[in-house]
């Protein structure tokens, strides 16, 4: 096919299309052939496959096929449908048809951002606003920019992340779950510390009393637990061994008595395990939040 | 290539190759140098860069070459804009997926 032929043809596969339109694009592939020069006449041709796939890829975009206005392009990942209408600059919605029908295309609800365009009057100032939210909701991005025509000045700036990590007017104490709240009045605050400071002989020595018996404690039931395990074997081995050479009734009473012995150990053994997975740990928790709470408590005051 | 180019990456790539050159540039220039980055096919451009005109993010102008007209298109303020809203989201989005694949936590 020649170069006349197939804009022949393509003009005639245009038809239907507003005369402006149909001009532009006649008048691009025209220029198009003409700056690439004769040389490359036949790969163009070759690459523009057909002049029906051109005009089709022409009239998608202008939203004459169809389907193509429904056609939306996830990577984007907006949500809004207002936006889409109203935003003469997202133009995503109905492009080259033929790229439509990917795979992605089903996750346009799933994608947590959107984008906004306005503009005031034409040619004074443009804003342009772009927000993403996760769909976790653990981080949030904003960007803004906005540009006066004249100075033609854009800047993007303010980041905030993790809106829940400001607390307003209150701090919270974690430790014995009250929340001191700045309503609070300035007197209560002070007694509060002043009460803390005077019993803190008292409070110290039971946190550092009560973590020492704890650890007592742990020690104490680790060692039951291994004495009864050796015992638990000793008894049984000789009971086995009485069995063997001795008199039965002695060697059962033993090898019951071992048997016993050991069932009480895996039992110690068990509440070993427990005190210094669980119960340990959460002792030690709890002494570092009250101590925190403490600790917060006095620098309020400062 | 394996992935996709979505409208809205190559409205940044046209934007970016126009943005290139101060005095404007023409269709045919335009396929080449976006070729240099990705595949498209000849056919590609043009509703792109229709689109892109009629957002006013491209300005056309015609100059006579050669005893004939050639359409140039140049960015505009907008245009600008748009193109560097694409850059910050590209850098945000690009360095998360670099990071995945290099296996290391998204921060």
């Amino acid at each position: 096919m020649k170069r006349e032929d197939f804009m022949r043809q393509l003009e005639r596969l245009l038809e239907g299309v507003a005369a402006e339109e149909k001009k532009e694009a006649l008048s691009y592939y025209q220029s198009y052939f003409e700056d690439a020069g004769e040389e490359n006449e036949e790969r163009i041709l070759k690459e523009l496959e057909s002049p029906e796939k051109v005009a089709a890829t022409i009239k998608a975009d202008l939203g004459m096929d169809g389907a193509a206005g429904q056609g939306e392009y996830t990577e984007r990942g907006f949500e809004d449908s207002r936006f889409v209408q109203k935003n003469p600059i997202d133009i995503r919605k109905n492009t080259a048809g033929g790229r439509q029908g990917q795979p992605e295309s089903q996750d346009s609800s799933r994608a947590g951002s959107s984008y906004g365009y306005s503009q005031g009057q034409p040619g004074t100032e443009g804003s342009y606003g772009y927000s993403q939210g996760a769909s976790t909701g653990d981080g949030s991005q904003r960007y803004g920019s906005s540009g006066d025509s004249k100075a033609g000045g854009q800047g993007y700036g303010g980041a905030g992340r993790g809106s829940q990590n400001s607390y307003g007017n209150y701090s919270s104490n974690s430790g014995d779950g009250r929340s001191t709240y700045s309503g609070r009045s300035g007197m209560e605050i002070l007694l509060i510390i002043i009460i803390a400071v005077v019993t803190s002989p008292v409070w110290i020595g039971l946190v550092t009393g009560g973590g020492g018996a704890l650890l007592g404690i742990a020690i104490a039931a680790v060692c039951v637990a291994g004495s009864l395990f050796v015992a638990g074997f000793a008894l049984a081995g000789i009971g086995i061994g009485q069995l063997a050479t001795g008199s039965l009734p002695i060697g059962f009473a033993l090898t019951g008595a071992g048997l016993l012995l050991l069932a009480v150990a895996v039992l110690a053994a068990i509440l070993c395990v427990w005190m210094c997975g669980k119960f340990v740990p959460w002792v030690l928790r709890l002494i570092g939040k009250l101590w925190n709470s403490i600790f917060s408590g006095k620098e309020k005051r400062v | 290539m394996v992935f996709n180019t979505g409208a809205a990456l190559l409205d940044a790539i046209v934007l970016a190759v126009v943005c290139k050159e101060e005095e404007g540039t023409y269709g045919y220039k335009i396929t080449q140098d976006v070729r240099q980055a990705i595949e498209v096919s000849e056919s590609t451009l043009y509703p792109v860069l229709r689109r892109l005109q009629k957002d006013d993010c491209l300005e056309v102008y015609d100059v006579e070459c050669g005893g004939r007209n050639r359409r140039y298109y140049k960015i505009t303020e907008k245009g600008m804009a748009q193109l560097n809203l694409y850059r910050t989201e590209w850098v945000n989005y690009s360095s998360k997926i670099t990071m995945l694949f290099s296996g290391g936590d998204i921060v």
